[in-house]
C-alpha cells in the first residue's frame, strides 16, 4: 500500500473545544477509506482537515502535520492548491444555484483561469462520463443543475468535483440525503471511481462501508480507535468500543 | 336564546362591521389617488408635455421635457454613486466581516437608512453646494445616494444572506479564490434578490422631492452641465403643483402620471421577475 | 492571499466603512452648522416662537411642536384603520382579498411623498374641509382645538395625509403579526364558543401587541421626517399651534419652504440647526423601533 496522506499529531478544534485528540492516521492511495463512528465523534472535523476547509469555520484551529503526498499542507500559506487537489462532496447535493448543469461542472476551471473553450468542452464531458451522469444529460447541458433529481445532483456534485483534475475525493456522508436507489448509484461510482483516486468517505452506515471502503478507521470522542482493512474491522474488531458500534449499527 | 348571548353577538358584529370599515379607509385613498393620477394626468398628456420646455407663468402650452432629462440625470448619475458602494459594502457585511463587526455595521445601514430623506439633501447642502458656490445636478445625485446606499447595502446584504452555506463551502473546496467564489458563485446565486433590491432603490430615489430642493434645486431649462442646477419630476410636481398657475397644475398632474408609471412598472418587473 | 483577493477585500470594506462615514459625517456636519444660531441664541433657539428671517431671529419651537403634534397624531389615526383593515383580511375576509391586500399595501408605499401632497391639495382639502373642518368648527369652535375659521390647508389636514402614508407601515407589520400567533390558539377559542371578536381579543391581540407598538413606532420616524407632503398642505405658518384647523409648521415644512430664500448665513444655521434636531429625534425613534422589532423576532 502506497500513502497518499499522513497524519502526524493532529489535535484540532473551534475555540475553547477541543474535537480531536492526537490523531495519527495514513490514508494509502487509490484505495477507498472510510471513517466511521457515532455523530459528534469528529468525523466531519477529520474530513475537513485534509482540504483545509477546517479553517473556514470560525474559530477553527489545528497543531500538528497534515502530509499530503509528502508536503506539509498546513505549512502552506493560500489553501486554494491544496482544494485543487482535494475535491470535497457534501452531505446534502449543492450545486451552485442559477447555473447550467454545463457550467456547475465547467466553473472550476473556469475560474481557474482556463480560456481554451474546446479543452473545457472536453474536461466536462469526462467528468460528467466519470460522475455516470453524460448519458442521462447530454441533451439537456443548459437545463439549471437544481432541476436535476437528488441523485443525479449528487453525482452532479461529483462531476464538479472531477472537472478540475483532483487526486483525491473527500466525501461526507455523500449518500444521507438521497433514496436507495440513488444511494447504490453512488455506491457503485465510488468503487469505479477508487481504480483512479484516493476516497476518503466519512459515513456512520456499516454496510455502506461493508460495501465501498477497502480500508476503515474508526473513530470515537476524538479519538483513532482502531485503523485496518474494513473486512478485518467487521469481522474481528479489536476494540471493544468497535464492535459495539459495529454490531449495535449492523443490527439497526 | 339568552341576554349574555345577544350581547356577545352584537359585540361581534360591530367587530366586523368596524374592521370593515377600516379595510375600506386604507383602500380607499389609494383608488382615490391612482384615479386622481390617471384622470387629471392623462388630460395633461401632449405631445409638448414630452418636448418642450415650461413656458412662464400665465402663458398656454409648454412642457416637462426639462425635467424628464433632469431626472434621467440625477438617477443615472445617483445610480453610477451608489450601486457600487452598496452592493460592495453589502458583500462586506455578509461575506468578509465577523459577526459582531457585521451587525454594528448593519445596525449603522438601518440607522442611515431611516434618516429623513430631506436631511440627506441639508447634509449635501452643507459640504457640497456651499463649498462649491452652486447648486448642481451633481449634488442632487449625491443626496439620492446617500437615501440609496443603505437601501442597495441591505438588499444586496440580506440576498446574499439567504445563500446557503454549503454553496460557499462547495466553491471553496474546488480550489477557487474566496474572492471570486463570492463574486462568481454566491453572488450569482442571489442575483435575483440583489437586482431587486437594486430597482427598488432606483424607483424610489426617483421619486424623492425633498432631498433635491438644497441640491439640485430645480432650473426651467434643460440641464448643459453636472455643475449647473437641475429639475425632475418630482420638484416639478412641488414647484408647479402649489403653484396658482393652472398650466402649471396640468402639467404637475403630467409629471405625476409619468412617475407614477415609472414606478408602477418597476415594482411590477420586481415583483412578476423576483417574486419580492 | 493574492492580490486580486486583498483588492476585492478592501474595496468591499472600505465600502461599508462609507456608510459609517456618512452616519458620523451627517450628524458631525449638521451639528457645525447648527454653531451659529446655538452661539446667538443659546438654549433659547429651542423655546423661542419667533421666526423672522429679516431681523435675523430665529426660534425652533413652533417647528418642533408642529412635527410631533403632526405626527402623533397621524399615529392615533392611522393605528386604529391599519390594524382593523389587517384583522379583517386575516380573520374575516376571503382568502382572494388576502391575497390583494400586500400588492394593494405595496402601492400605498410605493407612491412618492409629493403625489401624496398634491392629492391633499387637490382632492382630499375641499373634501375635508367640507366635510369635517367646517362641521367641527361650528359645532366645537368655542374648544381652542378647534377654533379659528377653516380656510383649507392645516395641521388637520396634514395629519390626515400623514396617517395615510404610515398605513403601509403599520398594516404590513400587523398583518405579519397575525400571520405568527398560532393558529390552534384561535381555533381552540373558537371551538370553545367564543364569538370571532372574543377570539381576536383573547388570543389574538396580546400576541401581536408587541410587533404592533413596534411598528407603530416605525411609522411615528417616517411621519416625523416626511416632507413633500406636509409641506404641501400645512399652509406654513411659523406660529404655536393652537386650533387644528388652522396653518401651523413643522420642522420639515419650514426647512422645505425655505430653500429658495435661505442666504444669510444665520437663516441657513437656522435651517441646519432644525435639521440637526429632526435627525436626533428620529434616529432616537428609529433605534427605538428596531430594538423593539428585534425582539419580536422580525428581521
Amino acid at each position: 500500500m502506497k500513502e497518499k496522506i499522513r497524519l502526524e499529531h493532529v489535535d484540532a478544534g473551534f475555540g475553547e473545544k477541543q474535537v480531536l485528540y492526537d490523531i495519527n492516521l495514513i490514508i494509502p492511495e487509490r484505495k477507498v477509506t472510510v471513517i466511521m463512528g457515532p455523530s459528534g465523534s469528529g468525523k466531519t472535523t477529520l474530513l475537513r482537515l485534509l482540504n483545509r476547509m477546517h479553517e473556514e469555520v470560525r474559530g477553527a484551529w489545528i497543531r500538528g502535520k497534515v502530509f499530503l503526498d509528502g508536503l506539509d499542507i498546513y505549512s502552506l500559506r493560500d489553501p486554494t492548491p491544496v482544494r485543487r487537489r482535494v475535491g470535497m462532496i457534501f452531505q446534502r447535493p449543492n450545486p451552485f444555484p442559477k447555473m447550467s448543469i454545463y457550467e456547475n461542472v465547467a466553473i472550476g476551471l473556469k475560474l481557474y483561469g482556463v480560456k481554451d473553450e474546446e479543452f473545457i468542452r472536453q474536461k466536462v464531458r469526462e467528468a460528467l462520463e466519470a460522475a455516470a451522469l453524460w448519458e442521462e444529460v447530454k441533451d439537456e447541458l443548459d437545463k439549471p443543475g437544481t432541476a436535476l433529481s437528488g441523485g443525479q445532483q449528487q453525482r452532479l456534485c461529483i462531476a464538479r468535483a472531477l472537472a478540475v483534475e483532483p487526486d483525491v475525493l473527500l466525501m461526507d456522508e455523500p449518500t444521507s440525503a438521497l433514496d436507495p436507489i440513488s444511494t447504490s448509484k453512488i455506491e457503485l461510482l465510488i468503487r469505479s471511481l477508487s481504480k483512479k483516486y484516493t476516497i476518503v468517505l466519512v459515513t456512520h452506515n456499516v454496510q455502506q462501508a461493508a460495501r465501498v471502503s477497502d480500508y476503515a478507521g474508526f473513530i470515537h470522542k476524538g479519538r483513532i480507535i482502531e485503523f485496518s482493512l474494513t473486512a478485518e474491522m467487521l469481522t474481528k474488531p479489536k476494540n471493544e468500543l468497535t464492535e459495539r458500534f459495529i454490531s449495535r449499527r449492523a443490527l439497526g | 336564546m339568552n341576554k349574555i348571548s345577544i350581547k356577545r353577538r352584537i359585540l361581534n358584529v360591530i367587530f366586523y362591521v368596524l374592521s370593515a370599515i377600516a379595510l375600506l379607509l386604507l383602500v380607499t385613498p389609494l383608488v382615490s389617488i391612482f384615479s386622481a393620477v390617471l384622470i387629471e394626468g392623462v388630460k395633461a398628456l401632449s405631445w409638448d408635455m414630452f418636448t418642450k420646455l415650461p413656458q412662464p407663468p400665465g402663458s398656454k402650452g409648454g412642457g416637462i421635457a426639462n425635467a424628464i432629462q433632469g431626472t434621467l440625470i440625477l438617477v443615472s448619475l445617483s445610480s453610477a454613486i451608489s450601486i457600487p458602494i452598496g452592493f460592495l459594502a453589502g458583500i462586506f457585511m455578509s461575506e468578509y466581516s465577523e459577526n459582531g463587526l457585521s451587525s454594528f455595521l448593519k445596525s449603522i445601514t438601518e440607522i442611515l437608512s431611516g434618516i429623513p430623506s430631506i436631511i440627506a439633501g441639508l447634509f449635501v447642502f452643507s459640504v457640497v453646494v456651499l463649498p462649491m458656490g452652486t447648486f448642481s445636478a451633481l449634488a442632487g445625485a449625491l443626496a439620492l445616494s446617500v437615501l440609496s446606499i443603505p437601501l442597495i447595502a441591505r438588499a444586496t446584504e440580506s440576498a446574499l444572506a439567504s445563500v446557503p452555506r454549503d454553496i460557499r463551502e462547495a466553491a471553496l473546496a474546488l480550489g477557487i479564490p474566496r474572492w471570486k467564489a463570492i463574486i462568481w458563485i454566491v453572488v450569482r446565486a442571489a442575483s435575483g434578490g440583489i437586482i431587486a433590491g437594486i430597482m427598488l432603490s432606483i424607483a424610489r430615489v426617483a421619486g424623492e422631492t425633498a432631498p433635491l430642493l438644497f441640491t439640485a434645486f430645480g432650473s426651467q431649462y434643460f440641464a448643459k452641465s453636472l455643475l449647473e442646477p437641475v429639475t425632475a419630476l418630482p420638484l416639478v410636481i412641488y414647484v408647479y403643483g402649489s403653484s396658482p398657475w393652472e398650466e402649471w397644475v396640468r402639467l404637475a398632474w403630467g409629471a405625476s402620471l409619468l412617475l407614477v408609471i415609472t414606478v408602477t412598472m418597476i415594482s411590477v418587473i420586481v415583483k412578476e421577475r423576483y417574486g419580492k | 492571499m493574492s492580490l486580486g483577493e486583498r483588492l476585492f477585500r478592501a474595496l468591499t470594506e472600505a465600502s461599508s466603512y462609507i456608510i459609517l462615514f456618512l452616519v458620523i459625517a451627517i450628524g458631525y456636519s449638521l451639528l457645525l452648522d447648527s454653531l451659529p444660531v446655538f452661539t446667538k441664541f443659546g438654549i433659547w433657539f429651542l423655546f423661542s416662537s419667533e421666526w423672522d428671517p429679516v431681523r435675523q431671529i430665529f426660534g425652533a419651537l413652533p417647528a418642533v411642536i408642529g412635527t410631533l403634534e403632526t405626527s402623533v397624531l397621524a399615529l392615533v389615526m392611522a393605528t386604529p384603520v391599519a390594524v382593523g383593515a389587517a384583522l379583517f383580511v386575516h380573520e374575516i375576509s376571503p382568502a382572494p382579498i388576502m391575497r390583494l391586500f400586500s400588492p394593494i399595501i405595496d402601492a400605498l408605499a410605493s407612491i412618492p411623498s409629493v403625489i401624496y401632497g398634491l392629492w391633499g391639495l387637490f382632492f382630499l382639502m375641499p373634501l375635508l374641509k367640507e366635510w369635517v373642518m367646517r362641521p367641527l368648527n361650528e359645532a366645537l369652535g368655542f374648544i381652542p382645538l378647534f377654533s379659528g375659521s377653516p380656510q383649507g390647508p392645516s395641521i388637520l389636514l396634514a395629519s390626515v395625509i400623514l396617517a395615510i402614508m404610515i398605513l403601509p407601515t403599520i398594516a404590513s407589520l400587523t398583518l405579519e403579526a397575525l400571520k405568527m400567533v398560532p393558529r390552534e390558539l384561535v381555533e381552540g377559542a373558537l371551538a370553545l364558543g367564543a364569538t370571532r371578536w372574543e377570539a381576536v381579543r383573547i388570543t389574538i391581540l396580546p400576541h401581536a401587541s408587541e410587533s404592533i407598538k413596534a411598528s407603530m413606532m416605525l411609522a411615528l420616524a417616517r411621519a416625523l421626517g416626511e416632507t413633500m407632503a406636509v409641506t404641501m398642505v400645512i399652509g406654513n405658518t411659523y406660529k404655536l399651534p393652537v386650533s387644528l384647523l388652522e396653518p401651523g409648521v413643522t420642522i420639515t415644512s419650514i426647512i422645505a419652504n425655505s430653500y429658495t430664500e435661505a442666504t444669510s448665513e444665520l437663516h441657513i444655521s437656522a435651517l441646519l440647526a432644525l435639521g440637526f434636531i429632526l435627525l436626533l429625534i428620529s434616529v432616537v425613534v428609529n433605534v427605538i423601533s428596531r430594538r423593539l422589532l428585534g425582539r419580536v423576532g422580525h428581521e
